[in-house]
């Protein structure tokens, strides 16, 4: 942010329409925010001339709770909207690290940010069903209803999945939601990559249905790498499940057990902080094909052992996605990570960075080669935003 | 309506271009014959009909960018074609134009069963992704009524659903990566096997984008394990009514249902006509109730389904004793538009979608709106997630009774709107209702989609006059519904 930036945070969506027709008489450059929390994902935008916050778009529009669908202004936090929602027994089934760092409705969109459970329910490209966004000249543009299945239309919502806020701001989110479970289970075992990677994929064939299987390698000597599995439902269906998720486990050869609900709370905490790093650290985040999780670990750890580095990782194992903590000096830091990102592209999967300290952030690129449909999205940048002034340097190197 | 003599311009494209297509793509996949090209002059929706200049069938992601280059380079638009099931006319040829047919491109790139995908190229069909994850425990989950012929690829361009997408999803959910040919003959990959997309999500905009931004020549789709169980019932009821308060009390007890299927009386009676599925005849309402997944679970949603049916007044409650008999319940339902032809020479059919509360009042409504215009309504459809395909029955030698017919079709469709609902469901715009989209979206909607079209195709030679109204579209009314002759014959159903 430059000292003249100008910082506003509108408390509807013409107010911020109004906002954004203003600074386009005068080509402002715009940044869009909302809890903070992702503002270091891919590249860091440019000091811009206006700073929009969605803080004051932080209502709860309606909740429909037959229809199982919510409609909620972009500075929503996901942690107040669950509170919220609980009290008719549903939640937007979405628990990533960010939430106990007050992540927001629209930040999540425009991020793509998950947690363990994605498994089961998807991110917000299955769960946001409709949205309302502006674009950088003020235009309101509505995508969807609050109906779930609808095929009207291009689908916008999930065009601005993902963006960063690089084709304009999301200002309201039509969710999808769900009954919140009655019961959960958490079984854990200690596990090598290797054999968490064969488990998960066992898992995933066993009809048991967990809803997140996660795999937590901290980078501590005294640490041991664990699998987590997770059931959610009734609780006799939870109880039924996790027996057969230790059988499982116990044939594949670990020794896995039942956590109580205080334990199992605390792992999951564990997980998202894993996942998070600190202000000193690099987090890439990795993914490939689910069955090449043990080699890419592999890859990370050689590398990391070269550089002198640290290496925390927690993996979606059964989804092939994996968050990197590297500490260490800066430039081995960033050497690990380059490294590890042509590991990954090497067998056909991709990363991005998450966070860097000011240090690494000159010797390292947010992201990896260009995909082939560079051109498209430049494309449709220029279409949505023509003269550039939506969060310039968001995708430094692609578009 | 139709245009069934070729154009002078279609003649010269005809001429002048076809040796250039056929160094593309060889002489056995150009045809210009005009007997053969109206085989292509209409999709499902067969009230629309135009004869393409030529059709190009094409085997390979080369042959089509190939075939695209020389139509970018000449400005000739083209349409992609799957099938041909479509129901709102999405495969309408444009005069003048070309259509490229997938048909031919039916290879089976990889089966990869660990990461539970598969890629192949448009041209194989929905049940046969299915058919051939089967060995491995796994299956394609999008169920289209149509999915014993037509294709992925065109699931793709109309983000198809079915029966079971309440649970599961849409095509978009189970799409993980395409190739794919843009407008000016490139050729680029979207998605991939890395899970967290990075950057604006351009492949979920391209499924569903009903072939307006390219063609799609391979596709990468996510596989599901076959859950452990599955429980189906067939409720009936003595009124719509309390079918719907049924799906709204199991959904509010925290289920959700793999499938919820409601047929009205009129449905249940050309079913039962058609297929013999054992329906209550006597019934007002039926619902097909399914879950699946994890065993315990799913006994425990079975009988809380169960449960919820008889309180809200079910008079009996069927439940298959076998796949078979499980099997024919839903060949029952899958046939049941083509069965309308059973009860009534002609009738329309529509796709909307009410938010799943308002169904009562809604069917109410419907009842009223069908009275006061003299005609029969028939109701199937996807209760779960509150998408109606309501069958308006109509007898095209009663002069008149066809236009009404429409007008209550479209009344239907903009009553869904007016609930917070959604013009449709799974059929898609194309060119049917490409003049109700100003029913569901302001101008400013529409002109940003129609700058991300841009984006792809800005010259606007790829399936133009599709999605977005225009005058001179908006001018033309379709035809009465004429079923597709393999739903004739029972082969295919709608919806």
């Amino acid at each position: 942010m430059s000292d003249t930036t100008q910082r506003v945070a509108p408390s509807d969506l013409e107010e911020a329409s109004r906002v954004l027709r203003d600074s386009a008489s005068d080509g402002r450059t715009l940044l869009f925010g909302g809890g903070g929390t992702k503002a270091q994902w891919g590249g860091i935008a440019d000091p811009t001339d206006v700073q929009i916050s969605t803080e004051r778009l932080h209502a709860l529009i309606s909740h429909h709770p037959g229809e199982m669908t919510a409609a909620v202004g972009a500075g929503m936090p996901l942690q107040t909207l669950q509170t919220q929602l609980a009290e008719q027994g549903q939640w937007l089934a979405l628990d990533p690290a960010t939430e106990r760092h007050s992540a927001t409705i629209g930040g999540l969109l425009a991020t793509g940010d998950a947690g363990p459970r994605r498994l089961r329910f998807g991110t917000m490209r299955d769960l946001a069903i409709g949205a309302t966004l502006l674009l950088a000249d003020g235009t309101t543009v509505h995508s969807g209803s609050h109906v779930i299945k609808n095929v009207a239309g291009y689908d916008l919502t999930k065009l601005f999945y993902g963006s960063l806020g690089s084709l304009g701001l999301i200002g309201e989110v039509i969710l999808r939601l769900h009954p919140l479970p009655a019961s959960s289970a958490t079984v854990v075992a200690g596990a090598t990559a290797p054999q968490a990677t064969v488990a998960a994929l066992e898992l995933s064939r066993s009809g048991v249905e967990p809803t997140a299987v996660e795999w937590l390698d901290p980078a501590g000597p005294d640490d041991d790498p664990t699998l987590l599995v997770r059931l959610d439902g009734r609780a006799h269906g939870t109880a039924a499940g996790s027996a057969r998720v230790a059988k499982l486990l116990t044939d594949q050869g670990l020794s896995p057990h039942l956590l109580d609900q205080d334990e199992a709370d605390r792992r999951w905490a564990a997980v998202a902080e894993a996942a998070t790093g600190g202000p000193d650290d690099s987090v890439v985040r990795g993914g490939a094909l689910p069955d090449r999780s043990a080699q890419l670990v592999e890859s990370l750890h050689t590398l990391a052992d070269e550089h002198g580095v640290s290496a925390a990782v927690a993996s979606s194992i059964g989804l092939g996605l994996h968050t990197a903590v590297l500490r260490g000096p800066a430039k081995a830091q960033a050497d690990v990570a380059r490294q590890w990102r042509h590991s990954v592209e090497a067998v056909g999967g991709s990363c991005s960075l998450r966070s860097r300290p000011a240090a690494v952030a000159d010797q390292l690129a947010p992201f990896g080669t260009p995909p082939s449909t560079a051109a498209l999205l430049r494309a449709v940048k220029l279409q949505l935003d023509p003269f550039e002034r939506c969060a310039p340097g968001r995708f430094r190197g692609w578009y | 309506m139709s245009v069934t003599t070729l154009t002078q311009r279609s003649q010269q494209i005809a001429s002048t271009l076809r040796s250039q297509f056929v160094t593309a793509i060889g002489e056995s996949g150009v045809i210009t014959d005009p007997g053969e090209l109206r085989t292509y002059e209409c999709d499902g929706l067969t009230g629309y009909r135009t004869t393409p200049a030529m059709v190009l069938l094409p085997r390979s992601t080369q042959q089509v960018a190939a075939a695209v280059k020389l139509c970018a380079e000449h400005g000739v638009p083209f349409v992609a074609r799957g099938a041909g099931t479509g129901l709102s006319g999405g495969a309408l040829p444009v005069s003048d134009g070309i259509v490229i047919g997938l048909s031919r491109m039916r290879e089976v790139i990889g089966i990869d069963p660990d990461n539970a995908r598969m890629t192949v190229q448009p041209g194989v069909t929905n049940a046969g992704i299915s058919v051939l994850a089967s060995p491995h425990g796994l299956y394609f989950a999008p169920d289209p009524s149509s999915q014993i012929v037509c294709t992925v690829g065109g699931n793709v361009a109309e983000n198809s659903g079915g029966a079971h997408c309440l649970k599961y999803g849409f095509t978009s959910n189970h799409v993980l990566g395409v190739t794919f040919v843009t407008p000016d003959g490139s050729i680029v990959h979207l998605g991939g096997d890395n899970r967290d997309s990075i950057g604006p999500d351009l492949l979920g905009v391209i499924v569903g984008s009903e072939g307006t931004m390219g063609i799609v020549t391979e596709v990468t789709v996510r596989l599901l394990h076959r859950p452990e169980s599955v429980r189906t019932l067939v409720a009936d009821f003595a009124s719509v009514e309390e079918a719907g308060h049924a799906v709204g009390d199991l959904v509010a007890a925290g289920v959700i249902p793999a499938a919820v299927e409601m047929l009205d009386n009129l449905a249940i009676e050309a079913c039962e006509e058609a297929t013999g599925a054992g329906f209550s005849r006597d019934a007002a309402a039926a619902l097909i109730v399914e879950v699946d997944g994890f065993d315990t679970e799913c006994e425990a949603d079975f009988d809380t389904a169960r449960r919820v049916c008889e309180s809200n007044g079910s008079t009996q409650i069927r439940i298959p004793t076998s796949d078979s008999e499980r099997a024919l319940i839903w060949k029952g339902r899958k046939a049941a538009f083509a069965a309308m032809g059973r009860i009534s020479p002609d009738y329309f059919v529509q796709d909307g979608v009410i938010p799943r509360s308002k169904l009562g009042p809604v069917l109410t409504q419907m009842d009223e709106m069908a009275r006061e215009a003299g005609l029969r309504v028939a109701n199937v459809f996807h209760a779960g997630d509150g998408n109606l395909h309501p069958l308006v029955l109509y007898d095209a030698r009663h002069e008149g009774e066809a236009d009404k017919a429409e007008h209550l079709a479209t009344a239907i469709v903009e009553l869904c709107v007016r609930t917070g609902g959604s013009i449709s469901g799974e059929h898609g715009i194309g060119a049917d209702k490409a003049c109700s989209m100003m029913k569901m979206f302001t101008p400013d909607d529409l002109a940003v989609m129609k700058r991300v079209r841009d984006a792809f195709d800005p010259d606007g030679i790829c399936n133009p006059g599709k999605i977005f109204p225009t005058p001179r579209l908006c001018g033309e009314l379709p035809g009465p519904y004429r079923p597709h002759p393999l739903e004739t014959a029972g082969v295919i159903g709608r919806g």
